[in-house]
């Protein structure tokens, strides 16, 4: 297990290499730079800018300067708590930002990501909690009412992207009914539109999966052996079938929070949330290239971590699956 | 000299009983889910809606009638002219709008002139000839005054071609990578599906965004962009399905013809994983339009005048709160294409009776 775990952390340096380098060279190759749209500059505040941000060096000097910023230096987690827990705790720089004056990429990620994060936890907590349910109700009772109605709505769910529900709850729930605010960030109550928004598809998809994979389950010899026995349907289908029938939905989960974060971008624009996903748009835009390169390397950072973590989870649901 | 031939009672010839092929048997079954067959027949209605129907409308989808911004849909149309200046252009309104903008907005008693529009299609007031045009916008016009329904066939065009471009790109590279690799087997094998596993954990929507907010948002390389990042799911359904095929006696045979790798794969391989191949096809396409139009909505996919359904969606829901009509249909239509496809994906499934490749 522990092999498992190291063998997959070293394969992941590899991996943000390539994505790095990748993000550095592309983003410096696109037409434009970080002070090509502001107002008119003199040539010398220019020069001096460039000069300040260290845009005058060859680009392989930046590289290999950006390279040894982002390499983790030492590792604190008691200093997680502050202004900077990237720099504090690891020692990673993302250096400053081209476009937000006198601030870090360090700080703006720290300070925007709790709310992305916050966003997505909500959306998958609904899509769990409505999804799984409603899959395993629908998969024990096959061809009743009870898998028919929820599995048609949940393939409407599916076809519904987030950006035509999310304009459509705030229409209805927040203009019409006037139940919530229609966008901002402040109260409790302002997190329902936006999580159910993004929460609603995965929702939806995981519902699918869980029906699929229960009655997969369902059909095998040793469920039949579980009901021979006398066991109680409660425990046949809580007890024994339900760790391999959830299988898909782990397997899902990987994907999926790939999904959640991008699809994070589009909820951040139509509810105009202050997260991590807004800041990476608009850094693109603003070809503001540290903010760019942070967030991506935050967001592959993130994937892959979870990805490892539904790997391990998936291992531990089915000894079938060895640690390849 | 000439002999009559001989007559032999023949028993006539039997019926020869017709195999089923795998294609017919999954016709048959496909029939039987009603389901699919009507998410078929919407879908090549949609289609062909999309692509005729811009041929067919009165409109284009750039032409722009500003006086008509935003009018409602079905809503009649009227013509304005200062009597003052009968030469000059008659300005189009709408006949519920009429006392609130533009030169209508002189006259004084709307409901009147309307009453009178609607009986005799024709009124004067307040200095103003008004005439009923008797044209039309079914589905009402965006906020510049183009035609909504001829927005929505064109947005259809583009949503749809990206759909099945970048699958067809994803396809060609997927299946030829996938079957390569498992044909050729052992350390190349290896090495080919690493590299898919690496490119698999980079967080490609995020490139996706990246490279279209970089380099100009042109549509060829929005193509290039979704089809290089969906081909990896079917290189491993490809591979997988060509693993367990390429054990098998009709590989051999073809062996032992001289038949050469290249032919061996493309034409014995790959004809047999098709089956797989169109299911995941079918269901790639959905999330390729899916894909486009989240970048559409974020505004970084196909750029004004041109149109998708993300385009049509995105401005609908900027000004949904005054004109929802602007949101609803392109959604509607948007909703009902991926509905279809889904369906259709799903049916395909269960017809060619593919095991669900997400395990």
């Amino acid at each position: 297990m522990l092999k498992f775990v190291v063998y997959r952390l070293f394969q992941t340096i590899p991996v943000l290499f390539v994505i790095v380098t990748m993000t550095f060279f592309m983003v410096r190759a696109a037409p434009g730079g970080p002070f090509s749209e502001e107002r008119q500059v003199s040539p010398q505040i220019l020069e001096r800018m460039n000069e300040h941000y260290g845009l005058n060096d060859p680009l392989l000097v930046q590289y290999w300067n950006y390279l040894k910023n982002i390499t983790p230096k030492r590792f604190r987690p008691d200093r997680f708590h502050g202004e900077d827990p990237l720099g504090d705790a690891f020692g990673i720089d993302l250096g400053p930002s081209f476009k937000h004056e006198g601030r870090t990429v360090n700080e703006m990620i720290a300070e925007s990501f709790p709310v992305s994060l916050e966003l997505g936890l909500l959306a998958l907590a609904i899509a769990l909690c409505f999804g799984v349910p409603t899959g395993i109700l629908a998969a024990v009772r096959r061809n009743s009412s009870l898998d028919y109605v929820p599995m048609s709505t949940a393939m409407v769910g599916i076809c519904l992207p987030s950006f035509v529900i999310g304009p459509i709850f705030a229409l209805v729930f927040g203009l019409w009914l006037g139940w919530f605010n229609v966008s901002g960030w402040f109260q409790p109550s302002d997190r329902i539109l936006p999580a159910f928004t993004l929460g609603l598809f995965y929702a939806a998809y995981m519902a699918r999966l869980s029906r699929g994979g229960m009655l997969e389950i369902l059909s095998q010899d040793y469920i039949r052996t579980a009901r021979a026995k006398g066991l109680r349907e409660r425990t046949v289908i809580f007890i024994h079938a339900l760790k391999g029938g959830l299988l898909p939905v782990v397997s899902f989960l990987g994907p999926a929070l790939a999904g959640l974060i991008s699809g994070s971008f589009v909820v951040e624009t139509i509810f105009q949330i202050p997260g991590l996903g807004r800041h990476f748009i608009n850094g693109a835009l603003n070809r503001d290239y540290s903010m760019v390169l942070g967030t991506v390397l935050f967001y592959a950072t993130l994937i892959i971590i979870m990805n490892l973590l539904v790997d391990i989870i998936q291992v531990m649901l089915n000894p079938k699956l060895k640690y390849e | 000299m000439s002999r009559p031939a001989p007559q032999v009672d023949l028993p006539p010839p039997e019926e020869i009983e017709e195999g089923s092929s795998l294609w017919k048997d999954a016709w048959h079954r496909l029939q039987k889910n009603r389901l699919a067959v009507v998410s078929l027949f919407l879908f090549l209605g949609l289609t062909l809606f999309c692509f005729l129907g811009p041929f067919l409308s009165p409109h284009t989808h750039f032409e722009q009638q500003r006086p008509l911004g935003s009018s409602g849909p079905l809503a009649p149309i009227v013509l304005v002219t200062p009597l003052d200046r009968p030469e000059a252009a008659p300005e189009p309104t709408t006949l519920d709008r009429l006392g609130e903008r533009g030169p209508a907005s002189r006259i004084q008693d709307p409901d009147t002139a309307r009453r009178a529009l609607r009986e005799s299609g024709r009124h004067t007031a307040d200095g103003l000839l008004l005439e009923s045009a008797g044209r039309r916008h079914l589905l009402g016009t965006d906020t510049l005054g183009r035609d909504l329904l001829t927005r929505i066939m064109h947005g259809g065009r583009v949503s749809l071609g990206v759909g099945f471009l970048a699958t067809a790109v994803s396809l060609l590279i997927g299946v030829t990578y996938g079957a390569t690799s498992a044909y050729l087997g052992g350390k190349t094998d290896a090495v080919m599906m690493r590299i898919v596993d690496i490119l698999y954990a980079l967080p490609f929507t995020i490139f996706v965004i990246l490279l279209m907010v970089l380099f100009g948002r042109s549509l060829l390389l929005l193509f290039l962009a979704i089809g290089a990042v969906e081909w990896l799911t079917m290189a491993r359904i490809v591979r997988g399905q060509v693993l367990s095929l390429k054990k098998m006696e009709f590989v051999e045979a073809a062996l032992a013809l001289g038949l050469g790798t290249r032919r061996i794969i493309f034409r014995h391989l790959i004809p047999n994983v098709l089956g797989p191949i169109i299911v995941y096809a079918t269901l790639t396409v959905p999330a390729v339009m899916l894909l486009e139009s989240v970048l559409s909505f974020l505004g970084l996919g196909v750029q004004p005048p041109n149109a998708s359904w993300g385009v049509l969606i995105k401005e609908g829901a900027e000004s949904m709160t005054v004109f929802p009509w602007l949101l609803i249909f392109p959604a509607f239509f948007f909703s009902l294409t991926l509905f279809c496809l889904n369906f259709l994906g799903d049916g395909l499934r269960d017809a060619l009776d593919v095991r669900s490749s997400r395990d």
